[in-house]
Parts: C-alpha cells; sequence; structure tokens
C-alpha cells in the first residue's frame, strides 16, 4: 500500500486583489458597461503546509485528508478551472497533483438554471374595488435544479428572499412573502394583506410582480451562496377597479323599479 | 489513472498516481495553425471577422432571439457561451438595445501560428448604443466608457473567414481609444 504524505490543506479567500494582467471578458458587445483591463475579483490564497510520511492512503477522500497544497492565485479565465500541476515523490513513488480551482460562481454563470416565470394572481379575480384591498399572490417556492457548470456537476437552488409587486398604478412595493389567497389566509374577502394594494381610482390595470431570487450553488460539498439576486418578473395580470356606490332604499329593485341605483 | 475529488466547493484536486519510478509529463496540445499564408493575410482576415461580429451585433433586437444566432456565428468555445447566457438574460429581462456600435480602430498585436490564434487592438464606439429596461430605464453603468478598449482573439473556425472569436477582453495601453 503506498502511503504519502498528508497534506494539510489551508484555504483562504483573500479580499480582492488585483492580480492579472489580461482583461476581463468583455460580453453582450460591451453595452452595459466598461470592458475592464484589469483584473478586478478577488483572488485565492491557497497556503499549505505538509507532514510527511503520514497516514493517509494516497488517494484522499471527500472533505478527508490527503489533497494537494501550492500557492495560486484565481484566474479571470472564463473556462472556470485553472490547473495547477503539483508534484510529490515518496519512497520512489511519485504522485502527481493536478490541483484546478474554481472560479467564484456569479449569476451570469447559473442564469440559465433560473426557475421559470410564475403567474401573478389576484383576488377578487381581475376586478377590484377602489380603496379596497386587491390581495396579490405569487406562488413561489425554492427550487433546485441539476446540471452542470465549469464541467462539473451541480446543483443550483434558488430560493425567493423577497417580492416587488408593482400593481400597474405607478406605485410599486417590495414585500418578503409571495402572499397566500384569503381562503388560505382564513381572512375575509378584502381584507389588506402584506401582499395587497388599493387602488387610488377606477380603471384598468396590468399588475406585475417580480421574485427576486437569492442563488446557492452546491458541486458536492456544500451549498455556497452567489452574490446577488436573479430577479424573474411574473407574468401579468389585467384588472378592472371598479367604483362601488351604496345607497339606503326601502325597496328593491324588483319592486321598484325605477329607485336609485335600479 | 486519474482520480478527480472535489476537496471544496472551490477546490478541484485531482491525483494522478504515475506509476513506477518515474513521472511522465502531460502531453502537449496540438497545435492549430491559422492556415494563412502570412500575417497580413491573417490579420484582414481577423478584421473582417470581428467587423462582421459587431455587424451582427448592429442587427440585435432584444425581443427576437433569432437575430442573436448572426452573432453567435462569428464566435466560438467559452466565449460564444457566454454570450448566449448574456443575450438569454437581456432578452428574459425584456431589455431594448438601440443604436450601434461603431469600430473606430483594429490593429494587428499578434499572429501565433504555432498556436493558431490571432490577436488584435480593438476600438469600438458604444457611445450611442442604449440598454433600457422594460419601464425605459437605461441599464447602462454611468461609468460605461464611450469607447471600449478591447482585445479580440480569433483562431481557425468555421465561418465565411476561415476564422471565429475565441475572446474579446478589456485592455488598456496602446493604442489608445480615447484621447
Amino acid at each position: 500500500m503506498l502511503r504519502v504524505g498528508l497534506l494539510a490543506l489551508a484555504l483562504a479567500i483573500a479580499a480582492a486583489v488585483p492580480t492579472a494582467s489580461t482583461g476581463e471578458r468583455c460580453l453582450g458587445g460591451g453595452w452595459g458597461s466598461t470592458c475592464s483591463a484589469a483584473n478586478s475579483g478577488s483572488s485565492i490564497d491557497l497556503s499549505a503546509s505538509q507532514t510527511k510520511p503520514g497516514g493517509g492512503t494516497g488517494h484522499s477522500s471527500p472533505g478527508g485528508n490527503g489533497g494537494g497544497g501550492g500557492g495560486s492565485q484565481r484566474s479571470d479565465s472564463d473556462t472556470g478551472v485553472v490547473p495547477e500541476d503539483e508534484e510529490e515523490c515518496i519512497l520512489g513513488r511519485c504522485i502527481h497533483y493536478d490541483v484546478v480551482l474554481l472560479r467564484d460562481v456569479t449569476l451570469t454563470d447559473v442564469a440559465s438554471f433560473a426557475p421559470a416565470p410564475l403567474p401573478l394572481t389576484d383576488e377578487p379575480d381581475g376586478v377590484g374595488i377602489v380603496g379596497m384591498p386587491v390581495n396579490f399572490v405569487i406562488d413561489a417556492s425554492s427550487t433546485t435544479q441539476h446540471g452542470t457548470l465549469f464541467d462539473l456537476p451541480v446543483a443550483v437552488r434558488f430560493t425567493p428572499a423577497s417580492f416587488t409587486i408593482s400593481p400597474g398604478d405607478g406605485t410599486s412595493y417590495r414585500t418578503t412573502t409571495g402572499g397566500a389567497s384569503w381562503n388560505t389566509l382564513g381572512a375575509a374577502q378584502f381584507t389588506a394583506t402584506p401582499t395587497s394594494h388599493a387602488y387610488p381610482a377606477r380603471g384598468t390595470y396590468t399588475a406585475t410582480a417580480t421574485v427576486h431570487y437569492a442563488a446557492a450553488v452546491d458541486f458536492g460539498n456544500g451549498w455556497i451562496p452567489v452574490p446577488g439576486t436573479l430577479d424573474i418578473t411574473t407574468s401579468a395580470t389585467t384588472l378592472r377597479i371598479v367604483e362601488v356606490h351604496t345607497a339606503l332604499v326601502d325597496r328593491t329593485c324588483t319592486e321598484d323599479p325605477s329607485g336609485p341605483g335600479c | 489513472m486519474p482520480l478527480r475529488r472535489l476537496l471544496t466547493p472551490l477546490l478541484l484536486v485531482a491525483v494522478v498516481i504515475m506509476g513506477g519510478a518515474g513521472c511522465t509529463p502531460e502531453p502537449e496540445p496540438t497545435p492549430t495553425p491559422t492556415g494563412f499564408a502570412n500575417a497580413d493575410e491573417a490579420f484582414a482576415a481577423a478584421e473582417q471577422t470581428y467587423r462582421a461580429y459587431v455587424d451582427a451585433l448592429n442587427e440585435v433586437d432584444l425581443a427576437d432571439p433569432a437575430t442573436f444566432e448572426p452573432v453567435y456565428d462569428w464566435s466560438t468555445g467559452d466565449f460564444n457561451s457566454e454570450e448566449r447566457r448574456v443575450f438569454s438574460e437581456y432578452h428574459a429581462d425584456k431589455l431594448t438595445v438601440s443604436g450601434e456600435s461603431v469600430v473606430t480602430l483594429v490593429e494587428p498585436v499578434r499572429w501565433d501560428e504555432q498556436e493558431g490564434l490571432i490577436e488584435m487592438a480593438v476600438c469600438v464606439d458604444v457611445s450611442g448604443v442604449d440598454l433600457v429596461d422594460a419601464a425605459g430605464i437605461s441599464v447602462v453603468s454611468p461609468d460605461r466608457v464611450d469607447v471600449q478598449s478591447t482585445t479580440v482573439t480569433l483562431s481557425r473556425g468555421s465561418s465565411p473567414t476561415s476564422l471565429l472569436i475565441v475572446d474579446i477582453t478589456g485592455r488598456e495601453g496602446e493604442p489608445p481609444c480615447s484621447e
């Protein structure tokens, strides 16, 4: 049985340190922002110490001992991985370590895993009354998709972190819940909810909402949050907001067809 | 036989145990020649490729993903994949692009016949380009420069010019793109 040294590996992600001389990739025609010549990403500082001979088995196990060492800085190469060769020779046997660093995962990387746009539902369905709450509901839940990122199997999880509801009257408001129907809440119709909105004037409105998803990736060794939120707009819903006038009458419309409001 | 392990989400360690007492070196990648007779010919084709790419960019309608395809036709590899992702996002975000990118400078930098790569320094004026969201609000960074200074790398590929863009990266230094 081949015995190898135990390589204790300390991995530290240092604060942002410009390192590479090559510029950042310039995508989408450079329409949105300056194609930076500087590597503005953070660097990964790998420091390693080794003790040999050790009790390792020669093959590293997940999360266990073994593994490689050596300093290396991340690259901005969008291939995502940077190979770094290391070699360790013990008792005439050589172990070749191929250390590969993954660059930080960004929202752009996981965008292709994004959940589909959700519908925005409203209560009462399609209509509302001026000055009374219309209850909006976005049935968003955490989703996990599996696929390949940087040529590695990955699970990408999207969790709805907050919601922005735009009722279509020029206002918008942010909530931390997608809301629930009055029935689910056990509330009477036209009860105000965290996601409800009262329109100030009658008319036809097109309401939309945006779900702000927090993303996380798992390459098989735990979830890592991806900075930022991925915003996905729901489908639009059209509402007709009407005014309701009441009047006290002493007979029904059947009894007095010419009465007020009949 | 390589055995790859993922030690941390950021670190992938592959351990290859070499047989016997020695270690064999990694095989070198096979060189890909550019296939051009001389540098002038190579750079002319490279410039033609880049200008065709910009022309395709100028025809993009973000509401119509079919217009993205001519853009993708001029690139390959990771750059192509990233472009697809970016334009898909633009489309999903219901962004609208207006104005045109104008190539103001194309200068040869390097023709590496062994690696099969051509590099050019490029300046492209994007000052007339605006990117707005569904509400009509510009999503262009206020820090965006008027003229982008980039390095364009191309290699042999299947296109009318026999070249494809493998990367476009930000650049500083000579030649400058603005006064």
